[in-house]
């Protein structure tokens, strides 16, 4: 078998589900046996009190209209606002979907220069996190600090009073106050935070990141002279070399480097398909989608890079500096040939780096810098403001409150109690804490006075991601709770109150109007609040190199580590969960791992070679230990592709005050975070110690094995552009004989074509299907019990060896058979033809039979096994009006988005034209960074989807069944060795 | 045995004389909630303002050819004339109605209208596309500008909605036009 799903199927270990549903009904244990006279006994006073009372619905219902008409605002017409997510700091562009006052989706703006319309699953998930009923919903002043006796809730006028007598006494003290924060990328609020800081004898602003890129910023300075982090545009790029930087996941602005790198992935355009090579220890996203895969150690990174610098800068014709670290031949013949293919890409290539090591990164620095890169690739001259930390500033930081030389202490939108090892007990000789954050997390456990922020859907900010453009925040509600926008607690505190608007208005008249030009500031603030951003000029040259200091390296940071442990430890973060922020967000929690496949977890991932050799299975719990760091105790997975040494760890688990859904859930590995000038989260050694017990992972992989058809295929650029009808398949169309006549074709056709070269498997589609749709979460046992609910689920499939696997994602979905299995055993008639080509479920019929899930062969279908969630009056606010809420004991599945299509086919009714091709978008398309999804109507001969029919990548999943699906995929093309090339088509059963 | 068939008689007797009770006072389908008229906070006559004024219905449900919703108008449209016009019809004295309305207004306090046409939460209902397809409000709500306290004139069952949408395009065929009004579950249930 060449595709594999995991390692037990691979090994023949796994054997398929007796059943589908294999879970009994809990009959005889936790309810009393039923016999068949009690059931008609009580069925026959069932149905005489429903006739009595059932029918009756009569009952009042109110209507409440506004009292004061608004222009522009229609009830229960949808109104669009041009945002910015704060999901992380990259600082995409959205337009914000707001109904009757309220936001219900969040998408990518196309116009938007970060972004670039993407939008990722963390960012889809933010509307969830705008509704979260657990935020602080207002200010509160702690017993332990100064000026009460004991916790509680307070007014702001109260809150106000008792910080006025606080900063007194602080100013009295010596008036050293820290604000700390995750980098603040707003230009208002970093103002703000200046103007307070002002007022003290000595202020200071920290900034650092979760996870640091400190050592990016701080090789700059080596070489170039400035402390900046390049701007990188992949959609310039032919060769991308990523070396252990998962940017199309969580590294820096995935959502935007995801976008930018499918758009040279196109096999058919005129400039061929861009290559990608990645060198990790892990195994990412990123490195999932690579051309081509190089395994190294956690620690050898720096040794690596050294070599490949080496090797890249003899090729252009430099005199390379001799090469001090050690390194695997193999591994140095591997620097060899990338710096032969990087050579041959000059001026077109990018190297990312995401260790944050300073010698890596100026070898990074250097090679990007011989080939050209720089004012092509990357810019220097308008660079990345999105990850400004600074690791050296924290870590004295620490060490100044640990000694009691800080006063008061201010958090701002970070939670380092969380994230920083050691911050609790420095910051506890600190007597003066403020916590500005929007959660009841650990920081905020640790505040005397907590003064929560506006959600950022519910304030005015700005941002400044990259230098020159300028993104607005605007409002989409009123604040659900009594918080206040930390830049107007700021404004309050230094004694200047302005409010929050006041406060961005006023900068961007004296900052941005200037040097965007135009007639008046009210026009420009006008299309501002339109378009979501402003781009400014920057005039100002790149910084120069400074080849002496770029080559000046005497100590290694890294050396200490070289002595190669066995096992190293590398931390990483998931596509889900980031840094552990968002945490208390179930639809972000249950969204399985790209990779893995794991939902509501972190764990302890080990080759299978290293599994082997310890005599460790999936599931077994591992003991991680290292001298002086407390013990991780953690699941262990076995992830083909993980080099032999590699112990990877995910953060972001194990939140202590994660609120409900994210309280306990995994481990937190922030303490193995070691601290100093450069924070380091690679290479540390790990001994592991296995333990007798064993847990069962909530994963979502082996629950639809497709018994080795070929479900996905793949095939080699150079062989697909020699000729492009090769990759034709030679299966069945679809159209077998049938006992049914035709269904009837009605104006539309929609149908849907999937480009997996073009799928990276970062799921946004997911969450903005569960957005979309209204899609509950159903927690971890539920999961184990393989119930999860998302309609839209991305398979994984391995090929080659299990030490080298390739990897193709492929996006599952209702695939809306023009032949539908489903359909035809339904005794209620509830899911039903479309003339437009759909398969319709009808929830309000469905009785819950569930023959159509077992009769699909897709396995797309969802049961509500219980009345799941939708209950907490704030949590509902993020329902989507336009699609029901499905009750338990109901089927459902994909719609292909259904009401978009009924909104749009209305909208050109009403205005007298026809639907335009693209018009319609379902949820999964718009979303996606990579362009994968293509959606329309078949009935158009000139719409783009009519088009990608043709295409001779086209093939259908499970066509020979004669279902005819819907949805369409084109296979796979890698730029690289594809295994198995020989035989493009084995495995199909109508090879 | 004699206390089964008691039981199991006395259970079917219940049921059936409810359903035949049912069907004879009140012969009608579950749902269908015709003749629906509640009293309203405020006693607003359709027949004074639609019937008698002449006022188009759009002039006040501004927003049943934008959207969904035809929508119940903000106080503050009401009070464009109610500001000047406080008395009964064709009387010198001060109506009581339009006082609760100028309070409400004052008060900032929303009033609280007894819904009559509703539909259940898997049901969506278009309001744009029948008005601007040239559906008369009428159709569907009855002569509503004879009404002083608006009453529910259809059924608003599924049938009703499907027996409409069928007799349109069975009129459209017979002049050998393609349907129009669509039936397909997925129009109304999503």
């Amino acid at each position: 078998m060449r595709i594999w799903k995991s390692l037990g199927q691979r090994r023949g270990e796994l054997q398929p589900p007796a059943d589908e549903f294999p879970e009994a009904l809990p009959v005889g244990e936790s309810v009393r046996q039923v016999t068949r006279r009690d059931f008609f006994r009580w069925s026959g006073l069932g149905f005489a009190v429903g006739l009595a009372s059932g029918c009756d619905s009569k009952k009042a219902h109110k209507a409440m209209a506004l009292i004061q008409g608004q222009e522009g605002f229609t009830p229960g017409v949808d109104a669009w606002y041009a945002t910015t997510c704060r999901g992380c700091s990259a600082g995409c562009g959205i337009l914000a979907k707001s109904r009757d006052g309220r936001a219900i989706k969040l998408e990518g703006n196309p116009d938007h220069p970060v972004g670039r319309g993407a939008l990722c699953a963390v960012g889809q998930a933010q509307l969830r996190d705008l509704y979260d009923g657990e935020r602080l919903k207002g200010p509160r002043i702690d017993g332990s600090g100064p000026g009460g006796s004991a916790a509680r809730d307070c007014d702001w006028a109260w809150l106000d009073r008792d910080l006025e007598k606080a900063f007194a006494e602080v100013e009295s003290r010596g008036g050293r106050v820290r604000v700390l924060s995750n980098t603040l990328t707003s230009p208002t609020l970093r103002a703000a935070v200046g103007r307070f800081l002002e007022g003290f004898a000595e202020g200071r602003l920290v900034q650092y990141d979760p996870i640091s890129t400190s050592a990016i910023r701080l090789a700059y300075e080596r070489t170039h002279g400035v402390s900046l982090m390049p701007a990188f545009h992949l959609e310039q790029a032919r060769f991308i070399l990523g070396v252990e930087a998962d940017f199309m996941g969580t590294w820096i602005n995935p959502a935007g480097f995801g976008r930018a790198y499918a758009s040279g992935r196109t096999p058919d355009g005129k400039e061929g398909m861009s290559r990608h090579v990645q060198v990790e220890s892990g195994m990412s996203l990123t490195g999932s989608n690579a051309d081509s895969r190089v395994r190294i150690a956690p620690m050898e990174t720096p040794a690596f890079m050294e070599h490949l610098a080496f090797e890249v800068e003899r090729h252009v014709g430099l005199n390379p500096a001799a090469r001090i670290l050690p390194l695997d031949p193999k591994l140095s013949r591997k620097a060899e040939e990338l710096a032969q293919e990087l050579g041959a890409h000059a001026g077109q290539s990018l190297v990312l780096c995401g260790f944050n090591d300073l010698h890596a990164q100026i070898f990074t620095a250097r090679i990007n810098r011989a080939l050209g890169n720089e004012g092509r690739t990357l810019d220097l001259a308008k660079p990345s403001l999105q990850r400004q930390g600074d690791d050296a500033a924290l870590d004295s930081l620490l060490r100044e409150m640990a000694e009691g030389r800080v006063d008061a202490l201010l958090v701002l939108e970070a939670n380092p109690a969380f994230e920083v090892p050691g911050f609790e007990q420095s910051a506890r000789k600190v007597p003066l804490r403020i916590g500005l954050g929007l959660h009841d997390d650990e920081t905020a456990a640790l505040c005397t006075h907590l003064a929560p922020d506006h959600h950022p859907l519910e304030t005015w900010r700005d941002g400044e991601p990259l230098a020159g453009t300028w993104n607005l925040h605007q409002p989409l509600l009123n604040p659900l709770f009594q918080t206040r926008d930390a830049a107007e607690s700021l404004a309050q505190w230094a004694g200047r109150p302005a409010t929050a608007q006041d406060q961005v208005k006023t900068r961007w008249q004296a900052e941005v109007f200037p040097k965007a030009g135009g007639l008046s500031f009210g026009d420009f603030w006008h299309g501002v609040v339109e378009r979501g951003f402003a781009v400014v000029a920057i005039e100002a040259p790149p910084p120069p190199y400074r080849e002496d200091r770029a080559r000046t390296h005497s100590e290694w940071t890294a050396r200490a580590f070289l002595k190669a442990a066995d096992h190293q430890l590398l931390l990483y973060t998931k596509v889900s969960n980031l840094e552990g922020r968002h945490a208390h967000n179930p639809w972000l929690q249950e969204l399985p791992d790209p990779i893995t496949k794991i939902t509501w977890d972190n764990y302890a991932q080990l080759s299978p070679g290293t599994a082997e050799d310890l005599k460790l299975q999936q599931g077994d719990v591992v003991r991680l230990r290292h001298p002086g760091l407390p013990d991780l105790v953690l699941p262990v997975v076995v992830q083909p592709g993980l080099h032999g040494r590699t112990v990877a760890v995910a953060l972001g688990y194990g939140r202590a005050k994660g609120g409900k859904h994210g309280t306990g859930v995994g481990t937190n590995a922030f303490l193995w975070v070691t601290m100093g000038a450069l924070r380091g989260y690679q290479g540390l050694p790990v001994e592991l110690s296995p333990t007798p017990q064993r847990t069962e992972l909530a994963c979502t992989q082996d629950h639809h094995a497709m018994e080795g058809r070929e479900l996905v295929r793949e095939m080699g650029f150079a062989a697909y552009a020699k000729d492009p009808a090769a990759a034709r398949p030679h299966e069945h169309s679809g159209a077998l004989p049938s006992l049914y006549a035709g269904h009837p074709k009605g104006k539309h056709q929609w149908a849907m074509v999937i480009d997996l070269s073009k799928c990276s498997g970062c799921s946004a589609c997911v969450i903005s299907c569960q957005a979309e749709n209204n899609i509950p979460t159903v927690g971890r046992d539920e999961v184990r019990r393989k119930r999860e609910m998302h309609w839209m689920r991305l398979d994984r499939y391995y090929t080659g060896s299990e030490e080298e696997p390739g990897v193709v994602h492929q996006p599952m979905l209702c695939q809306q058979c023009g032949n539908a299995p489903c359909e035809n055993v339904c005794p209620v008639v509830a899911t039903v033809h479309s003339d437009e080509g759909l398969n319709q479920q009808v929830y309000n019929r469905c009785v819950g039979t569930r023959y159509c899930a077992n009769n699909c062969p897709y396995k797309t279908r969802r049961f509500n096994w219980f009345e799941y969630g939708h209950s907490d009056p704030v949590e509902r606010l993020a329902l989507n009006p336009d699609v029901t809420v499905r009750s338990r004991g109901v089927m459902e599945k994909c719609s292909f988005c259904i009401q978009r299509i009924q909104h749009t086919k209305a909208q050109a009714k009403n205005e007298g034209r026809e639907l335009r091709d693209g018009e319609c978008q379902t949820a999964c398309q718009q979303s996606c960074p990579g362009m994968a999804i293509l959606f329309g109507d078949l009935n158009d001969p000139g719409s783009e989807i009519s088009r990608a029919m043709t295409d001779p990548k086209r093939y259908l999943v499970l066509g020979e069944l004669g279902v005819m699906p819907a949805v369409n995929y084109l296979t796979k093309i890698r730029n690289g060795e594809v295994p198995g090339e020989a035989a493009p088509h084995a495995g199909g059963p109508h090879a | 045995m004699q206390l089964r068939t008691v039981l199991l008689a006395a259970v079917v007797g219940t049921g059936l004389s409810f359903l035949v009770a049912g069907l004879t006072v009140d012969p009608r389908l579950p749902g269908d909630n015709s003749g629906y008229q509640p009293a309203q906070p405020i006693a607003y006559s359709h027949r004074v303002h639609a019937g008698e004024n002449k006022m188009d219905c759009q002039f006040c449900h501004t927003a049943a050819e934008k959207g969904r919703h035809a929508g119940i108008p903000p106080l503050s449209t009401c009070l464009k004339c109610h500001e000047k016009i406080v008395n009964r019809p064709n009387s010198k004295e001060p109506s009581p109605e339009i006082a609760k309305l100028a309070k409400a207004f004052k008060e900032g306090q929303p009033v609280a209208w007894n819904r009559i046409h509703r539909m259940p939460s898997f049901v969506f209902f278009d309001h744009s596309r029948h008005v601007n397809a040239g559906v008369t409000c009428q159709t569907c709500h009855g002569e509503v500008q004879t009404m002083d306290a608006v009453v529910q004139a259809r059924s608003f069952t599924m049938g009703d909605c499907l027996n409409c949408h069928r007799d349109h395009n069975a009129g459209l065929k017979a002049r050998g036009m393609p349907p129009a009004a669509p039936t397909d579950c997925s129009s109304c249930h999503h």
